[in-house]
């Protein structure tokens, strides 16, 4: 009996146990394949992989049918399996493939594949083929191209055949039916018969060296160093020059190859491949731990299961990029720009999807849009791939499509549509206040640090890839035949042609007009602005979301860009919003900033342009008329320095006060002649400004011109004889300094990096001071102007890069990828030059011509009616800036019938939107204040969490969106849920528990009662006897 | 008496599931809340906060802030600490976190997913920019290395360790070369 119930008791443990087990049980093993339903197969024979998971993701049995009967793995490895379907007669044949875990719930897929025999030898599809050393930092040894497959043809086959017609040769063992192996790659015209053992292919017709000279990047060569037992990262050029393969460098060396981005763990010569295979042959360094291809080896090879299965870094999906390249060299655009950035983008070992997938977009785009092929050659230089291009039937797009970003490997990140704009100032203190000016974000966005210095630096240089720079100093040989170069020069844009004959212009090629024409060009950064915001191009560019950015650095210099264009825009919206956002701001005490001056001069600039009065800007909280020019320069120090932040507060506090020449009151903190005496008393011995230290920095030098221009032309402000000379003469200074500065391609470098913004601002100084920046001597450098020079970074999209650098270390900072600020400040020196060209005021020369004051009376139009009645019942902060600018419109509109009503409703309405707002921001500091720490939530918190779920709840969907965690909402939520599930649970069980208890000693009182009775039945029947 | 045996072991049973405890949850559930556990599986990343250049320039420091509450004596805000990483996870994603699980203030500008621009750090622990001397502020380090790029940008990988660091110098004294290089 005891030992029974002993037993129970454990069994029920054991249930107790298991129970956790069942619930996460029931999710069930997960399957996918490489298979594709509906697939036509041309082939007689098809490889194809099985991915199987159990619940908690080890790799699952599997099994496969084709047409019910079952098909052994070919092979099998710790990631995948992988099958060969064998085919006899045409027809539709039907593949089921199940996975089985070991608690045996099953899962199955089932596809059905059509066959279409073909000839032996008949062409029955292309795949794309690339040939891959990135892992060296070699970019591609035969950069991808389509190439026919024949039927009965094996990978190998195919693969022998691409190399060479690319002009190499190869070392292999086993045939290229069975048993194949690569061994090396070697130079096309290696006679060996035998290398280390392996058979030669033999002397290729065209030969070509390989050529490689190694720069393993450093942070592979980090993981080298530290998971491979062998490591030289020299031993290519001392042991093995010409033959690259296995044990080359590490103990983990040697080829792999990809097919759909994925390692088939057969060989080539077990491989069949269908119509729009992606085949990527790659040299790993680390077991394929470099390449995102560990599971292909397994434990196979001794070592190998030493290396980190997720491999040293995430690898993106490269397969459409790699598809897309073949296409566009095949179109003969290997010569352009897109083509080049998405080749760097590609060579990259660690690129991010992100970036992979941008540079994929950029190339499609260049293959959608027909341009005219350049007067140059179509052929890509490598003359060896054409014999295989040409032989080509028309192949299928079908590779063109862009794949699923593996989601798995790199979830979609948020900023792979975003420019890198205002963020990277985040990092840098100095970037904050440069920021604000247009010229500075150059500064922050910096890939500085390896190319910082002018000197090549030699000893490093074989830990980094070759330094980007080529187009400074003079490149290596072999860069030239190396497609993983990333910049190799432009070619100059074409000069301004009607402006500028006398240019001694080098350049044969002429691209089209748009390039000379800075409307054009402009009308090109409005268009792309537009694309990037998701905005139609028949809408304004100040849209209510960019609206939403009034009064910040990221929306005011484009409002000033536009307005300076003489562009049409949504100005008075802006404007509506800008004075509710200055209003908001002044009531802090710090108002605008505690620092920051150059806010007010930014935020003054933007009101000028929008057409309002920065003097009387809204009131502050006394009902005082806010006055920028007077809080932002003059008066500044009465507050804090004008030049807290450094020079940039008087650069800029200059451009404002004398944006309409505003008179300075008696009394006031600084003069003019104050803050023109702290700009030059630190010009640099050699002309030039810098935010610190004595090298000039050509944006600051721009800007320190662009604030004395006014000096050094007709109608001067009013100062001192002896501050016009001083200021002419530091003008002068400074040209010559940037003169010396620009770069023979006619941009600049500053922080270390060529970029287009410094150019911006050099060609809109010298447009304030009225030189034809196209003109003067001093700026043409080897035929290049200072336009040749921006042009440079002009995107196919009309936007323009902030440079062209690439950073290995930072492989998401896209390089010739358009970018918000860097299409801000050309759009302003595009401005800057149609006024120069129709002789309007300089940039920044706010005065109105006649002294008119534009007209500010608003009428409260019929539209403006109809968009106040379409006004939903339930407003949501979404609504903000369209009754904000109503209503300002209103206040300023003459009476009409029915006004006292649309005053009412859109007060109300705007009212509502506060009110919604300050809830958002009071669940916001609710959240931040009672959910954490989050371990210690616990049901004592449930009231709480509960009010601020209600409150979230509450708010309309886009409002939602404005709780800045809501997800930590959520988990709260379930967090005392479960407690409280758990202690409702307890409880009812401890009373069942009671109730049993109680039960079964009524029970055993019961009996023993019983028991006592019947003894004394007994004793009494004894006692009778 | 055999009626006993399973009244007995129902109470075991039970007893045994109040031991074992009641907190039952759907899988769903499990990961939500603990998403942020530190398993031997988990992939993280270390944070830390610093501000010991302050106390190198405790003359130029805002004299608001003049105050062991905003500067604490040894310049730490956030000693070294390990944050699971989530997929996708960016530099800013990481400190967000950080500063919330501690209660530590920040300011930002910017919404990570906006696509009108991207998060800027204007002040952590009541440190601005300009809050010490008009270079300084808020700066990054991903293993020893300054990015030149939004820290919203920054997507970290496994192992990871980041430093803020606040500098009076415009980088210079957190050894940023690439900042000071051109101002030697």
């Amino acid at each position: 009996m005891k030992t029974r119930r002993i037993a129970a008791v454990f069994v029920c443990f054991i249930l107790l146990l298991a129970l956790p087990c069942g619930i996460a049980g029931a999710a069930g093993p997960t399957l996918s394949t490489t298979l594709k339903d509906g697939a036509v197969v041309r082939n007689s024979r098809l490889t194809f992989e099985v991915y199987a998971r159990d619940e908690s993701g080890g790799k699952a049995d599997s099994a496969v049918t084709l047409n019910g009967d079952s098909v052994s793995p070919a092979w099998d490895d710790s990631d995948k399996t992988s099958y060969t379907l064998s085919f006899d007669a045409e027809g539709e044949y039907t593949v089921a493939v199940e996975a089985v875990t070991n608690g045996g719930s099953r899962k199955s897929i089932t596809y059905s594949i059509t066959y279409v025999p073909a000839a032996d030898g008949e062409v029955i599809g292309s795949a794309v083929w690339s040939v891959e050393a990135f892992t060296l930092g070699c970019g591609y040894i035969v950069e991808p191209m389509r190439v026919p497959i024949r039927a009965g043809e094996t990978a190998a086959d195919a693969f022998l055949r691409l190399l060479k017609d690319s002009g190499l040769a190869c070392f292999y063992s086993g045939d290229t039916k069975e048993g194949f192996y690569l061994a090396y790659i070697a130079d096309g015209d290696c006679t060996l018969d035998r290398y280390n053992g392996y058979g030669g292919s033999g002397r290729a017709p065209e030969p070509r060296k390989l050529n490689l000279s190694p720069s393993i990047p450093g942070y592979l060569a980090r993981c080298l160093e530290d998971g491979m037992d062998f490591f030289d990262p020299d031993e290519y050029t001392e042991m093995y020059e010409g033959f690259l393969g296995e044990f080359v460098c590490t103990n983990g060396s040697g080829w792999m190859y990809s097919v759909g981005g994925s390692f088939p763990n057969v060989g080539f010569s077990d491989c069949y491949l269908s119509d729009g295979d992606v085949v990527r042959v790659q040299f790993t360094l680390g077991y394929g731990a470099d390449i995102g291809g560990t599971g292909a080896l397994g434990g196979q090879i001794p070592g190998a299961g030493d290396v980190p299965q997720a491999g040293y870094y995430p690898v993106a999906d490269k397969d459409a990029l790699t598809s897309l390249l073949a296409d566009a060299a095949e179109a003969g655009l290997a010569e352009g720009e897109a083509y080049k950035s998405a080749l760097s983008a590609a060579c990259e070992p660690n690129a991010s999807q992100s970036a992979v997938d941008a540079a994929a977009e950029a190339l499609r785009e260049a293959l959608a849009a027909p341009e005219e092929p350049s007067s140059e050659e179509p052929e890509m230089s490598e003359g060896t791939e054409e014999p295989i291009t040409s032989e080509e039937p028309a192949a299928p797009e079908t590779s063109e499509e862009p794949k699923a970003p593996e989601a798995s490997e790199e979830s979609a990140v948020p900023e792979t549509s975003e420019v890198p704009a205002v963020p990277e100032a985040s990092e840098v203190p100095a970037a904050p206040e440069i920021s604000e000016e247009p010229a500075a974000p150059e500064i922050s966005e910096e890939p500085a640090a390896p190319e910082t210095s002018e000197v090549p630096k030699a000893p490093e240089a074989s830990e980094e890839p070759a330094a980007p720079e080529t187009s400074e100093e003079p490149a290596a040989p072999e860069t030239s035949e190396e497609p993983a170069a990333p910049e190799t020069p432009e070619e100059p844009a074409a000069p301004e042609a009607s402006e500028e004959p006398a240019a001694p212009e080098t350049s044969e090629v002429t691209e089209e007009p748009s390039h000379a024409d800075p409307m054009e060009t402009a009308r090109g950064i409005i268009e792309w602005k537009k694309a990037d915001l998701g905005c139609s191009a028949d809408e304004p560019l100040l849209c209510d979301g960019f609206i939403s950015l009034a009064g910040t650095t990221a929306g005011d210099w484009y409002p000033i860009g536009l307005s300076r264009l003489g562009a049409d825009d949504s100005f008075d919206k802006y404007l509506s919003v800008l004075r509710e956002h200055v209003e908001e701001r002044y009531r802090t005490p710090e108002k605008l900033h505690s620092a920051k001056a150059t806010e007010w001069h930014r935020i003054a600039l933007a009101v000028l342009a929008a057409g309002g009065d920065p003097t009387a800007f809204g009131v502050d909280e006394n009902g005082k008329a806010i006055n920028l020019i007077a809080d932002g320069t003059y008066d500044r120090g009465k507050t804090a320095p004008l030049g807290k932040q450094g020079i940039n507060g008087l650069i800029w506090g200059l451009i404002a006060l004398d944006s309409r020449r505003y008179e300075v009151p008696e009394g006031a903190a600084d003069t003019r002649e104050d803050i023109i005496r702290g700009i030059l008393s630190r010009q640099l011995a050699d002309g030039g400004w810098a935010l610190t230290g004595s090298v000039p920095d050509p944006d600051l030098t721009a800007m320190a011109v662009q604030a004395l221009s006014p000096y050094c032309v007709g109608d001067a402000p009013d100062v001192e004889e002896e501050t016009l000379k001083a200021a002419a003469e530091a003008v002068e200074r400074a040209l010559a300094c940037l003169s010396e500065m620009q770069l023979p391609t006619g941009d600049f470098k500053s922080w270390g990096t060529q970029n287009a913004e410094s150019t911006a601002q050099v060609i809109i100084a010298l447009c304030c001071l009225g030189i034809d920046p196209l003109a003067d001597a001093r700026f043409i450098k080897e035929g290049n102007t200072l336009l040749d020079g921006l042009m440079r970074y002009r995107q196919e999209d009309g936007g323009f890069a902030h440079s062209f650098d690439y950073d290995s270390e930072n492989p998401s900072a896209v390089p010739g990828e358009s970018n918000s600020m860097a299409g801000e400040q050309v759009l302003l020196a595009m401005a800057a030059m149609c006024r120069l060209k129709n002789g309007e005021s300089a940039l920044y020369d706010f005065r109105i011509e006649g002294g008119q004051e534009p007209d500010t009376a608003k009428e409260f139009t019929a539209e403006d009616r109809r968009e106040t009645d379409a006004l939903p019942e339930k407003l949501t902060t979404e609504y903000y800036v369209t009754v904000t600018a109503l209503l300002d419109k209103l206040l300023s509109s003459p009476d009409f019938e029915g006004r006292d009503g649309y005053l009412q409703k859109l007060t109300t309405a705007k009212e509502q939107i506060a009110q919604i707002q300050a809830e958002i921001d009071g669940i916001n500091a609710e959240i931040r204040e009672k959910l954490y720490p989050f371990e210690d939530i616990s049901l004592g918190d449930r009231k709480t969490v509960q009010s601020i779920a209600e409150r979230c709840m509450a708010l309309s969907e886009y409002d939602r969106a404005r709780i800045e965690h809501f997800d930590d909402v959520v988990r709260a939520k379930a967090k005392v849920e479960g407690a409280l599930r758990a202690a409702v649970i307890g409880a009812a069980l401890a009373l069942a528990a009671v109730l049993l208890a109680v039960l079964l000693s009524v029970r055993i009182v019961k009996k023993k009662r019983r028991k006592a009775k019947e003894m004394e039945l007994l004793a009494s029947e004894y006692e009778d006897a | 008496m055999k009626k006993d045996i399973p009244l007995f072991l129902g109470i075991i049973l039970i007893v045994a599931v109040l031991v074992n405890g009641t907190h039952i949850q759907s899988v769903d559930e499990y990961y939500l809340t603990h998403i942020d556990d530190i398993t031997p599986e988990s992939k993280t990343v270390t944070l830390s906060i610093r501000c010991d250049t302050v106390l190198e320039n405790y003359g130029d420091l805002d004299p608001a802030l003049k105050s062991d509450g905003f500067v604490p004596p040894d310049g730490v805000i956030l000693p070294p600490t390990e944050y699971v990483l989530r997929e996708g996870d960016t530099v800013f994603d990481v400190l967000d976190r950080a500063v919330r699980y501690n209660k530590i203030q920040m300011e930002y500008q910017g919404s990570s997913e906006s696509p009108f621009g991207s998060v800027y750090i204007q002040g952590i622990h009541w440190l601005y920019e300009f809050s010490c001397g008009p270079l300084s502020g808020w700066m990054y380090r991903v293993d020893g290395e300054f990015p030149h790029y939004g820290c919203s940008r920054y997507v970290l990988h496994d192992g990871q360790v980041i430093e803020w660091v606040y500098t009076c110098e415009l980088g210079q004294d957190v050894g940023a070369e690439w900042m000071g290089g051109q101002g030697k």
